[in-house]
């Protein structure tokens, strides 16, 4: 019981601090939605902790941790994010984190070397020599698509977080050889646009 | 279901690993990396013969003036009537001494009046780096990028604060010394250099015995804020000083000499793929001799506003206008004027790719107050064999403006027409390894309305000459280069096998080679290096009367440096190593054997938010 209003507690706490986070966004492709990234936790997953020692995170995890709206796992189901509240959390399969933790990494390393080769420099930020970061947020689908983009940090020049976004759109789904079975993933990518020096 | 306690799960899991990211955004682990090479601000070197001289290798040459740095690359000749801060020519792949666009900052420093950029006036300590663009650039640059454009940029400083101080000191008394200070921040940044140069020099002629000496201080200071997407700069360039000559009389004479380049640069954008840059600037060149009434004086005004837009994934379009008001006065040998000169332009530059496939074309429309409309362009073609191999082809049009000298001075005639340039070049850039690359490029130049002073009766008939567009010139030439970067070692070789003549005469065109071979060595180790550079170069006629050959040369330069601490460097330079005696002008000294010894200290600090 305690640890179901545990993690009911999680997800609304993370939804309140994401949705803060991301009504200060200046600028947006997609339609507004509330969106979190699960990235940052995949990139960090440990070891799955034994389920008794979940009753202690709580208080850690709600500082910073993002909560993943939770929908059903089928791609052409997408509306509107929903909340579930486990209904018996104690039944976490320490195997199944642990195997998930590994698949969303190996999702990530995919998603970079696929992505990596069509990214081209703009034009005009070369010629006026603009470098930046930007990171940008996806929805991986099951069937490989990316979807969902969204710009989470502005590198300060308009056309490379436009190029950013525009890339990933026209990439629309990973390689087939990479595709598979995958599961629906939220990934935060970043993008960095760098000029050499001779 | 099962998701559910996953995700929750998994949040719970990595609550803990978030701790560190509280300060700021996550970061990923390997991010997806986007790289170009930074191009040259002259032009896209993928498509064109840039040669760029780095700040690394202006510090290496330890040259005392930008002649010295320019001659050791092929296809470059200078000549000079004596020592350094005497008067000096450089002809871009055999094209005249007016035929090559100086720029400092984005500032034409071409005189009004007679004559080419004055590089005498120009000290290497405040230049960051040198980019030099061989081959006609008129539609970007307007008049006078017939051979080429050399653009000059001064220093700005690394990150952070930094702030140095040198003295010299050298054979024939030479002296220099200067301090500077940079700051360079995220959205605010200035700097002011001073650096002065002073020598006794030796004879200019070789029948005297008096030492013509030179001094020279030239002055670099910038302001500059970047807020939002606005940057605003604010610099200006001065060189200022004396330089002692020989008349033809062998009577000791000096004349005082001002060159600046001030501007005032707004850079923004004005929407995600069209930036704009808006340019208020003046340049003055300044002659006055000391011991007689003659003087010449350039002011030009320009008013410039270019506009790049991002017109597709890869497409770029630029187009610019360009308003220039010079006002000149000059008064030589009796002849004198005073005269203002407006000229307006507009350009457009279209580049785009299409996989291995490059093409940038550019047409510029001028309107001068005196010859009025004149149209310029030029096309370039390159085509990406392998990702290391690249070729280019390209045709083109410059022409050179004629000038208040031309139009008013002695012989003068208003009525002249530009000199037109037909160029047509193909290149190949081969990149051998990451740290070698070689290339090679065939030209062919036709210079057509070269003005020249005609006086059919001569000097002493009743009718006065007068200057017209008469000449005519044809360059063909090939050059090839070579670099590698094999840590200790560098080096540089570039050769150039021209064939510069007088299309109606047939003969060689005065003071440049047909033949020149370069060399430029460094060998780095830990707090010291080594290094030389050495030229060779064929005979040159002095003159168009083919009667004087200067003979065929070469020289070596010695450089070496010692760093024996962070902030301490000691640089030393032995020029002319053989002492050999070589033309460049008939009847000029050129520098012998000279030494110079070079102590700089330099203090950096790193901006706060670098570990």
């Amino acid at each position: 019981m305690i640890l179901r209003f545990a993690c009911l507690s999680v997800a609304i706490h993370a939804t309140a601090l994401v949705g803060w986070h991301v009504s200060t966004q200046p600028w947006s492709l997609a339609a507004p939605e509330l969106r979190v990234t699960l990235a940052a936790a995949e990139s960090r997953a440990a070891l799955a902790p034994r389920p008794n020692a979940v009753a202690a995170r709580p208080a850690r995890s709600t500082r910073e941790a993002p909560a993943v709206p939770v929908t059903e796992p089928s791609p052409g189901a997408e509306s509107k994010p929903s909340y579930e509240v486990a209904t018996d959390f104690a039944r976490i399969d320490h195997q199944e984190n642990e195997e998930y933790a590994h698949r969303a990494n190996h999702m990530r390393a995919l998603l970079y070397t696929a992505l990596d080769r069509y990214f081209v420099y703009p034009m005009l930020a070369r010629r006026h020599g603009w470098e930046g970061r930007v990171e940008v947020s996806l929805r991986l689908e099951a069937d490989g698509r990316l979807s969902n983009l969204r710009l989470v940090r502005s590198s300060g020049y308009p056309i490379l977080d436009l190029n950013a976004i525009d890339t990933l759109q026209r990439i629309g789904a990973l390689p087939q050889t990479h595709a598979g079975a995958t599961i629906p993933q939220e990934h935060v990518l970043l993008i960095v646009y760098h000029l050499l020096d001779g | 279901m099962k998701l559910v306690y996953v995700f929750c799960g998994a949040g719970l899991v990595t609550g803990a690993d978030l701790a560190f990211a509280a300060d700021g955004p996550v970061t990923q682990p390997n991010p997806i990396l986007v790289t170009a090479t930074r191009t040259a601000q002259t032009a896209d070197e993928t498509l064109a013969p840039v040669t760029v001289i780095s700040r690394a290798e202006i510090e290496a040459s330890q040259a005392k003036d930008v002649i010295e740095l320019l001659r050791f690359h092929a296809g470059i000749d200078i000549a000079r009537n004596g020592g350094p801060g005497q008067t000096s020519s450089v002809f871009l792949r055999g094209t005249e001494s007016n035929h090559t666009l100086v720029l400092i900052d984005g500032v034409k420093i071409n005189p009004g009046t007679i004559g080419g950029a004055a590089f005498y006036s120009l000290d290497p300590d405040v230049i960051d780096r040198i980019e030099i663009v061989r081959g006609p650039r008129s539609s970007l640059y307007g008049s006078d990028a017939i051979g080429g454009v050399i653009q000059i940029f001064t220093r700005r400083g690394a990150a952070g604060t930094t702030a140095r101080v040198f003295g010299g000191y050298g054979s024939d008394a030479t002296r220099d010394s200067g301090v500077g200070v940079h700051h360079q921040g995220q959205a605010f940044r200035m700097g002011a250099e001073i650096a002065d140069y002073r020598t006794d020099g030796f004879p200019t002629r070789v029948e005297s015995e008096i030492d013509n000496g030179h001094k020279n201080t030239n002055v670099n200071a910038y302001v500059g804020t970047k807020l939002g997407a606005v940057d605003t700069e604010l610099s200006h360039w001065r060189g200022k000083g004396t330089t002692e000559y020989l008349d033809f009389f062998l009577t000791p004479l000096s004349q005082d000499f001002l060159n600046t380049a001030s501007a005032l640069t707004l850079k923004t954008s004005i929407a995600s793929m069209w930036a704009a840059t808006v340019k208020l600037s003046q340049s003055l060149d300044h002659l006055d001799q000391k011991q007689g009434p003659d003087f010449a004086h350039t002011r030009r005004n320009t008013l410039e506003w270019q506009n790049d837009v991002q017109a597709g994934a890869n497409h770029l379009v630029s187009v610019g206008l360009h308003s220039a008001r010079e006002y000149t006065t000059a008064l030589s040998f009796g002849t004198g004027f005073d005269e203002r000169t407006g000229t307006n332009a507009v350009f457009v530059q279209d580049q785009w790719h299409a996989g291995a496939h490059s093409v940038v074309a550019a047409w510029r429309y001028t309107d001068h107050e005196d010859f009025g409309v004149h149209h310029t362009g030029d096309v370039t073609y390159g085509y990406e064999l392998t990702p290391a191999l690249r070729l280019h082809a390209a045709a083109g049009t410059a022409f050179r403006a004629p000038d208040a000298t031309d139009r008013f001075g002695f012989g003068g005639n208003p009525n002249l027409e530009p000199e037109t340039a037909r160029n047509l070049e193909a290149g190949a850039r081969l990149r051998l390894s990451p740290g070698s690359s070689a290339s090679a490029n065939v030209f062919y130049n036709d210079i057509d309305q070269l003005i020249n002073f005609v006086d059919p009766d001569g000097f002493f008939g009743p009718i006065p000459g007068m200057n017209q567009n008469v000449d005519k010139a044809l360059i063909r030439g090939v050059e090839a280069g070579y670099e590698i970067n094999a840590q200790p070692w560098s080096a540089r070789i570039s050769a150039i096998a021209q064939d510069p003549k007088n299309r109606d005469t047939d003969r060689q065109l005065a003071r440049r080679a047909k033949r020149s071979l370069t060399l430029s060595t460094r060998y780095q180790s830990a707090g010291w290096s080594v290094g030389g550079n050495a030229l060779v170069t064929s005979s040159r006629p002095d003159s168009d009367s083919p009667s004087i050959i200067n003979p065929g040369y070469g020289i070596v330069t010695l450089l070496a440096e010692w760093q024996p601490a962070r902030a301490w460097v000691v640089r030393g330079r032995i020029e002319n190593v053989f002492d050999r005696a070589y033309v460049l002008a008939d009847r000029f000294n050129t520098q012998g054997r000279a030494y110079f010894l070079q102590l700089q200290y330099s203090y950096q600090i790193h901006p706060e938010s670098s570990p």
